[in-house]
């Protein structure tokens, strides 16, 4: 067991570790005339009134329609064109409808994959900042390769809602003055590489598979069952956060295969909660696909899918009974002749 | 009764003031350092609403308040730390947030002593961050109120509503864990 810390160090960094708070331009005062005042704390209201969880695919709509992506400039966007309206589907209808292929990567070409998210507002008010971020990974042809992961950092907004609902920028987006962090590594094992974390491992090395990071001899020891796959997924994710959580993290790496992705799909309609599935849904980037979506507890959980290659597109997650939106992402997938390249 | 409408504890006394009054009144004692220790864990712009349903939940909940059976800063923490648990994977999402994001800009005024230290405490932050992340709930919760808030032991007891022993067992695995960085706790452990 390697010793890493004193009791010293340890007290050390933890009180270094996020000790840079800073005060809200609300205050503890305004806060202190809220809680005298016994007003409930509530979320920001859109003028549009969002439906009951029964109808949770036309709230849906509602999101699809108010989130608007804004360009990564100084300036605030204008909106798009409205979307065509989400419609719901039953579930083996989505994932009857769904052709699954990857493309091929040659040698001396890379798969481009990049996950932009939108989060941090956990009460879903929208007049609180939202953070936007990207984790970018360029996958080689060889598994074995070298694999580049950058994560940024893109900026931070404010948003409101206007008067029918949209949600828009309320000033510029701020940026931050963070660099990029690039890490490199064979076999997409970036945690070896990591001092921190490796304990000296090399990567490719012993390398576990898991839904954090799956890996090739993983992935094929997965069930090719529906039912199997959705109770190993269970019985793998810990108690403190949801399955589709975890098939998540697993799908937006971009290596799982076109033959898993189907069954990994389906498994999802077995997970605990209420699943529909939901046509001509927008993702961060306004990309419309299909979405399996898991209600519990007045939350709904979607994953959005590309119905012409089953890629993973993004997902969404969000609560219509309090107008609260917590997460919006958007991945893009590409080939690309170099590491750090863009398609 | 005290003649400020208080009990022994410093805590609502149901025959005493009005809650609001009262409730001001633990507010200007409590809330600056109970909203450092929430934005400290879930981001500042969340830790206002916690704080205002911590506060207003102590006012609704004040009848059943038992001052003998824990002070008013524990009773206070273990209503905010309730509060906090529906945010636990917006928590590990900060956690490790920090954990992937690179330092700051450091600026080259040629004092690289300094840069490198800085360099090292980042990376030091950063990984106690990573560890922070593939922590349980209970062992967030018992970790951070004693280095962030600042309880003591009995306190976090209090505020949990959970045997002192366990939280100084729990306590010292969970530092254990992190000092030979193996940071993840097993899900299923029961103390």
């Amino acid at each position: 067991m390697r010793q890493m810390w004193t009791d010293d160090e340890l007290d050390q960094v933890l009180a270094e570790l996020h000790a840079d708070v800073r005060p809200t331009p609300d205050g503890l005062a305004t806060t202190r005339e809220r809680v005298l005042s016994g007003e409930p704390v509530r979320r920001r209201r859109f003028h549009r009134a969002w439906l009951p969880i029964a109808a949770a695919a036309a709230a849906a709509a509602l999101v699809s329609t108010v989130l608007v992506l804004l360009p990564h400039t100084a300036q605030p966007a204008a909106p798009p064109p409205p979307k065509p309206t989400p419609v719901p589907v039953s579930l083996d209808w989505v994932l009857n409808n769904i052709t699954y292929s990857d493309p091929k990567i040659g040698p001396g070409h890379f798969r481009y994959v990049r996950d932009q998210v939108w989060a941090g507002g956990v009460s879903g008010d929208p007049s609180k900042p939202l953070t936007d971020r990207a984790t970018t990974t360029w996958q080689p042809a060889k598994w074995t390769d070298q694999w580049l992961r950058r994560d940024s950092v893109l900026g931070s907004l404010t948003v409101r809602a206007d008067e029918s609902g949209q949600i828009v920028a309320a000033g510029p987006e701020q940026k931050p003055s963070l660099r990029d962090n690039d890490v490199r590594a064979g076999c997409a094992d970036f945690d070896a590489v990591d001092p921190q974390h490796s304990g000296g491992r090399l990567p490719c090395v012993d390398q576990k598979g898991s839904w954090l990071t799956p890996t090739p001899d993983w992935l094929a020891s997965l069930p090719k069952d529906a039912v199997a796959l959705a109770t190993k997924l269970k019985a793998e994710t810990p108690s403190d956060v949801s399955p589709l959580y975890m098939a998540v993290q697993a799908l937006k790496t971009g290596v799982v295969p076109a033959d898993i992705r189907p069954i990994l799909y389906r498994a999802l309609t077995y997970l605990p909660g209420d699943a529909s599935g939901t046509k001509d849904v927008a993702n961060l980037d306004g990309k419309l696909g299909f979405a399996i979506g898991v209600v519990k507890q007045g939350v709904v959980d979607e994953i959005l899918i590309d119905p012409s290659d089953g890629t993973y597109l993004g997902e969404r997650q969000y609560e219509p009974a309090n107008d609260s939106i917590f997460l919006i992402s958007a991945m893009r997938y590409g080939v690309v002749d170099k590491l750090g390249g863009t398609p | 009764m005290s003649k400020d409408g208080t009990g022994e504890h410093g805590g609502p006394d149901p025959t005493g003031p009005a809650p609001a009054e009262l409730i001001a009144r633990l507010y200007d004692e409590h809330a600056p350092a109970l909203r450092r220790y929430l934005a400290r864990r879930i981001g500042p712009e969340t830790a206002d609403d916690l704080v205002a349903e911590t506060f207003l939940t102590a006012m609704t909940g004040y009848a059943g308040y038992d001052q003998d059976r824990a002070p008013v800063r524990s009773w206070l923490y273990g209503i905010a730390t309730n509060l906090l648990r529906r945010h636990l994977r917006q928590e590990r999402r900060r956690y490790q947030a920090t954990a992937r994001l690179a330092a700051r800009d450091v600026p080259g005024d040629g004092h690289d002593g300094a840069v490198a230290d800085r360099v090292d405490a980042d990376a030091r932050v950063r990984a106690l961050a990573s560890a922070l992340a593939k922590l349980a709930g209970p062992d967030l919760d018992v970790l951070l109120l004693t280095s962030w808030a600042g309880l003591d032991s009995n306190e976090v007891a209090e505020a949990l509503d959970i045997p002192v022993g366990t939280v100084r067992s729990r306590l010292h695995r969970v530092r254990k864990s992190l000092r030979t960085c193996q940071g993840g706790s097993d899900a299923t452990d029961v103390d």
